[in-house]
């Protein structure tokens, strides 16, 4: 079974500290804007919600892109962006419909989530209260994205 | 006299070919498939050459696979051999060294060809194939001066790409820029931006005549006159239909598909550039000209090819693009003819959003000017036929989380 | 530069409408830290400290510290100071939120406001980019409408700190609230920008805080979050009920100063509790940027009389505005606070103040002919209404909104006023717990709870257990405390963490964000030498010593009621000691003392 970053979003307290531990890893900086994981505060709703790549079985990113700069690990299920490869052409952002891969304008590359492969995820670590765990697939949250592509199928709309 | 047997045939190393390759071997490691293109080297990428062009990235990174790829597919290539000849009946393609291959289905893949311009020089070049970006690479590197004709996905770019210090020329012969990817709003406000970008832009103009000399003379139909060091032609494409007319495959601006990819004729298919098939929003044929379509599009002609059924829902508009440091996208039905849009922001803000919706206030379409890391948003909620989600919606930078927290 | 500051400071003028991008006096920085310290050397080096606090030669400075935006101890903290219109005194006001980080984000340490603008206007920052905008159709709005307007008008994901109509109307108390409902509360900070027609500072940051030596960084941070994760105050007291979990303790301690400290224990205290909180309106935990703790509490109040969704109540306002008034309706108060959110101020000031009405009004000095409605300790609903009318500049609204100093002042009863240098001092009786009484008289910005919070050691046992009735040695406890905060305050973290950390993992953070290699003692020194800069612009400023000095009723009327019945406040003893402790010749730092911290 694929490793994924489980979120469990009851437990956040909405206080951005992995999107500061992802940009703090892979950016060098404290910076949530270049963050791979996003962390959003509904306050009215008291509601809040960390989304992240799902590293997608078939990835939406990876069929798009126009120099095959993407790949999916086979062995961890890892989707990859190679910076050697990528050009910046923004064709993978365009195609996600998570908005979960993105170009960085430091790098002029695409940037995505992978997992801190092949280290532990770095937002898991600073993670105060468990809200994020590594772990086998998470279920749940898998079914939701799937409820939402399958919303999106039927063309119902209403979500 | 050559004959050969394959399974599937494909015909164009492209976006459509290369995901029709990939699909049929994710499903299937047995059937014999056969790779035809007039180019001799493995596939390159066609939306990355204008990087290429401008100094962005080297040569060597527009291959998108190197050769042993195909051999690791099972694929059995025939490049630098164009086909010249198909016989449905007999399932039957004739490439130009005389070889004939058989086939069980047949894809034709073979993208479009630049619109030409009337006026050879050496100085003159459109922008397609490889060759055409390593004549304009050498071309605009000494070059002063650089004019484009016609402003579309090809020529602005290769434009945009260039020093800020070097004369640049925009010529239109509509009113306006993007004609046929953005609506006038949209349109009216990049052209502001050419503006500070120091392009200078000739609307409803036409060249009417060229004469060699030091530098490029190039007379405008308006009267005026242009030295130019390089002339950029980007006036559209013609889908490559000629084999496929030739054989009676029904075909109107591109080959005409079904929603399987299916060309008028039993076990021939069409994908990418040179097919017409069924636009998502409005359900008319058109020929999409896209990445992202051409990809859609091989991996359906592939499964259907395979038996396995695959019904595509239609293509859209799917372009990104960054136009002299200005991110601009354009997703799905982005006309004036749409039933109502919705502007938020500005270009004195950095950002601009306009989505289009239809009758029932579904979004249909996105123009996302400025930060466009939230476009696979629009395209989803085009392709999810969404209702409106609301301004906040088109505020902030990603706002996947707000569409996490309608499902949660 | 990658070293915790970005060496930049914004400075804005008003007057001319000019925004200019200057270096960080690093001199400066390398002394006083940031944050706090920082912008109180600017503003002390900048601002006559005898300037009107609501003139155009008082500024308004932002300021982040070098750890602000960055993760371990809730690194989301940014500092607000000004002179102050309540205290006269120098005000520093803190916030946490997003908010600040956003503002190191956009790539600044401080954001110098000076100058008066001509009508309302606000500032946008888009990283480098800064301007004035206009703020005419934003004037009057609350602190919610003015942040979803600006966010609409600018960048969906801009943050704001704005003011409400407090601000504008020039509420002697107004705050400045930031991500609507954090707020750098106290001495009227939010006022002093009402007066130079700044409605609001919007940021977009999309840049980033770097740090001199990221392993060395990451490797404290750790440590530093794996102590707050163990400490019980930090992991377990807070976390659990946020600060309202002090309800029952303080009330059990007899140091809940009720009906304007009357007494010493609520006898209601039940019904305002955190326990009571979580039970009913509380929705979840939430933290500011880069937090462990989540002491803040999302609440959402479904009443007959009432709807609302925001943040809090803290403990000080559950006292405030609950105990100190009287008042035990929960609902009430949790609506009072969303009105002191909306219209932006602070709520201790506010509730003190309703306090202090209530008992001017009891004792007949003040009549329902200007209340316009009687004023009776524990009518909530009348809280609520003077809330209201405080917030709206309507009626005796208008003479609550000068504090309750001014409003006993003006009915010939000051000593009635529960503050010190007219602050009103928040949820903790002096004679109760002797050191908070130190503290308050020795405060630098009027009496406060969060410049040395000796309710640590003198009830809560951290760091270790010290008898609140006990004289001897607060002092030095409070000159501690005093200096500690002044460098937590300054580097950007949040004071809720010195509960389970000290200053040896804020010097190793510091440290290895900014490069340097500072000794505790060196930080501790940085401490000492901000609290006696502030103490030397309030001299200038003309507040005397002898204005070092606390309530009658807490001098010389005995507690009537709880485990602490009988006591007084001891402040003369401690206050002397206090002095010696600090290098101060009768309250005046020596002139040794001044050169020795670098101050001459």
């Amino acid at each position: 079974m694929q490793k994924l970053i489980r979120i469990e979003p009851s437990k956040c307290i909405g206080c951005k500290s992995c999107e500061m531990a992802c940009s703090f890893r892979h950016r060098g900086e404290f910076a949530p804007s270049k963050s791979r994981i996003i962390n959003e505060v509904f306050m009215e709703e008291a509601q809040f919600i960390t989304v992240t790549c799902m590293q997608c079985n078939e990835p939406w990113c990876m069929k798009a892109c126009p120099k095959g700069a993407i790949e999916k690990d086979m062995a961890s299920g890892i989707v990859t962006v190679d910076e050697m490869k990528c050009v910046g052409c923004r064709t993978c952002v365009s195609a996600c419909p998570f908005g979960m891969i993105k170009y960085l304008d430091e790098t002029g590359k695409a940037d995505k989530c992978n997992l801190c492969g092949p280290d532990f995820p770095e937002c898991v670590a600073f993670c105060p209260t468990h809200c994020l765990q590594y772990s086998e697939e998470d279920l749940p949250l898998r079914e939701k994205v799937l409820r939402f592509a399958r919303t999106m199928k039927d063309g119902q709309g209403e979500v | 006299m050559t004959m050969l047997q394959f399974d599937i045939v494909i015909v164009g190393n492209s976006a459509a070919g290369l995901q029709a390759i990939r699909t049929i071997r994710r499903h299937n490691r047995t059937v014999r498939v056969a790779l035809v293109d007039r180019e001799a080297c493995p596939a390159y990428s066609r939306v990355l050459t204008p990087y290429f062009i401008g100094g962005k990235t080297p040569r060597e990174n527009l291959y998108i696979v190197d050769l042993p790829f195909y051999d690791g597919m099972g694929v059995t290539t025939f490049f630098g051999k164009s086909a010249v000849s198909l016989d449905p009946e007999r399932r039957e393609l004739g490439l130009s060294d005389g070889t004939t291959l058989r086939f069980g289905s047949l894809l034709l893949a073979m993208g479009s060809e630049a619109r030409p311009f009337k006026t050879g020089s050496r100085r003159i070049s459109t922008l397609r194939h490889m060759a055409d970006a390593e004549k304009l690479a050498s071309l605009l590197q000494p070059a002063r001066s650089v004019t484009a004709l016609g402003a579309g996905l090809v020529s602005v770019p290769v434009l945009s790409h260039l020093s800020r210090d070097v004369e640049r020329h925009l010529i239109v012969a509509s009113g306006r820029i993007f004609s046929r990817l953005l609506d006038a709003e949209s349109a009216a406000l990049l052209e502001e931006h050419f503006g500070t970008a120091g392009v200078t832009l000739h609307k409803h103009d036409e060249i009417a005549e060229v004469r060699e000399g030091e530098r490029l003379q190039l007379t405008l139909a308006s009267g005026g006159t242009l030295a130019t060091d390089a002339l950029v032609v980007g006036k559209g494409v013609i889908p490559n239909t000629r084999l496929a007319a030739g054989a009676g495959l029904a075909v109107k601006d591109g080959i005409l598909i079904d929603a399987r990819c299916r060309t008028s004729i039993p076990n021939v298919y069409a994908a990418g550039d040179a097919a017409e098939g069924k636009d998502f929003v409005t359900g008319e044929t058109t020929v999409q000209g896209n990445w992202i379509t051409a990809v859609e599009q091989g991996e359906v002609a592939a499964c259907n090819m395979l038996g396995l059924e695959h019904v595509y829902e239609g293509s859209m508009k799917n372009n990104i693009t960054e136009v002299f440091g200005l991110e601009v996208a354009a997703i799905g039905f982005c006309s004036d003819e749409a039933p109502r849009s919705i502007v938020h922001g500005s270009p004195a803000a950095g950002r601009f959003r306009k989505v289009f919706l239809d009758e029932r206030d579904r979004v249909i379409g996105a123009v996302v000017v400025g930060e466009t890391n939230d476009s696979g948003l629009y395209y989803q909620m085009v392709r999810a036929r969404l209702p409106f989600p609301g301004k906040r919606a088109l505020q902030g930078e990603n706002r996947y989380a707000g569409f996490m927290r309608q499902i949660a | 530069m990658g070293n915790g500051w970005h060496g930049k400071v914004l400075r804005v003028n008003l007057t001319d409408k000019s925004c200019t991008v200057e270096p960080l006096n690093m001199e400066w920085a390398a002394a006083f830290i940031g944050g706090r310290g920082l912008a109180s050397k600017y503003l002390t080096s900048e601002v006559d400290a005898t300037v009107d606090p609501f003139s155009a030669e008082n500024k308004l400075i932002l300021a982040t510290g070098p750890l602000t935006g960055t993760y371990g101890a809730a690194n989301g903290r940014y500092m607000v100071v000004t002179k102050s219109p309540l205290t006269g005194t120098i005000a520093c006001s803190n916030s946490g939120g997003y908010f600040p980080c956003e503002l190191k984000y956009a790539g600044y340490d401080l954001v110098i406001i000076e100058g008066k603008a001509e009508s309302p206007v606000y500032l946008k920052i888009k990283n480098g980019e800064a301007e004035l905008a206009d703020a005419g159709h934003l004037w009057g709005k609350t602190t919610a409408e003015t942040e979803d307007a600006i966010r609409a008008e600018f960048h969906g994901d801009a943050k704001v700190a704005c003011i409400g109509p407090a601000g504008e109307s020039l509420v002697h108390y107004a705050c400045i609230v930031n991500d609507k409902h954090r707020a750098a509360g106290r001495s009227g900070v939010g006022a002093v920008m009402g007066s130079k027609n700044l409605k609001a500072v919007a940021v977009r940051g999309t840049g980033g805080v770097a740090t001199a030596d990221n392993a060395a960084f990451r490797a404290a941070a750790r440590d530093t979050m794996k102590m707050l994760r163990q400490h019980p105050v930090t992991s377990e007291g807070l976390p659990a009920l946020g600060t309202a979990v002090l309800v029952n303790i303080i009330n059990q301690s007899g140091a809940m100063p009720t009906r304007n400290s009357q007494c010493g224990t609520f006898d209601k205290a039940e019904d305002i509790s955190g326990e009571r909180l979580a039970q009913t309106y509380l929705k979840r935990n939430k933290g500011c940027m880069g937090c462990v703790i989540a002491c803040g509490r999302v609440t959402r109040l479904a009443d007959p009389r009432f709807s609302g969704t925001g943040e809090g109540p803290e403990y000080e306002t559950l006292w405030s505005l609950g105990a100190a008034c009287g008042v035990s309706d929960l609902a009430a108060i949790v609506q009072a606070n969303y009105l002191c959110d909306e219209y932006g101020m602070d709520t201790i000031t506010m509730g003190s103040t309703v306090a202090c009405a209530m008992e001017l009004y009891e004792r007949g000095l003040l009549g329902d002919a200007e209340t316009g409605m009687p004023l009776k300790f524990g009518d909530g609903d009348a809280m609520v209404k003077l809330v209201e009318m405080t917030g709206k500049g309507e009626g005796f609204g208008v003479r609550a909104g000068l504090g309750s100093y001014r409003l006993a002042e003006s009915c010939g009863a000051p000593e009635l006023s529960m503050s010190v240098k007219k602050q009103e001092f928040p949820a903790y009786d002096g004679r109760a717990i002797q050191g908070m009484g130190l503290e308050y008289a020795t405060s630098n910005r009027g009496a406060c709870h969060v410049r040395g919070y000796l309710v640590s050691p003198e009830i809560l046992g951290v760091p270790e257990k010290l008898d609140p009735e006990a004289v001897a040695g607060k002092a030095v406890w409070a000159k501690a405390f005093q200096d500690v905060t002044a460098v937590v305050d300054s580097a950007g973290v949040c004071l809720f963490t010195t509960f389970g950390i000290g200053i040896p993992q804020v010097t190793r953070l510091f440290n290895a964000a900014t490069g340097s290699g500072y000794s505790d003692e060196q930080m501790m020194e940085i401490g000492d030498r901000i609290y006696t800069l502030e103490r030397l612009f309030n001299l200038k400023a003309g507040i005397d010593p002898s204005q070092d000095t606390l309530p009658k009723r807490i001098l010389e009327e005995p507690l009537p009621d709880g485990p602490m019945k009988g006591a007084v406040s001891h402040l003369p003893e401690m206050l002397a000691e206090y002095y010696d402790v600090r290098g101060w010749e009768k309250g005046i730092p020596t002139a040794e003392k001044v050169k020795s911290l670098g101050l001459a």
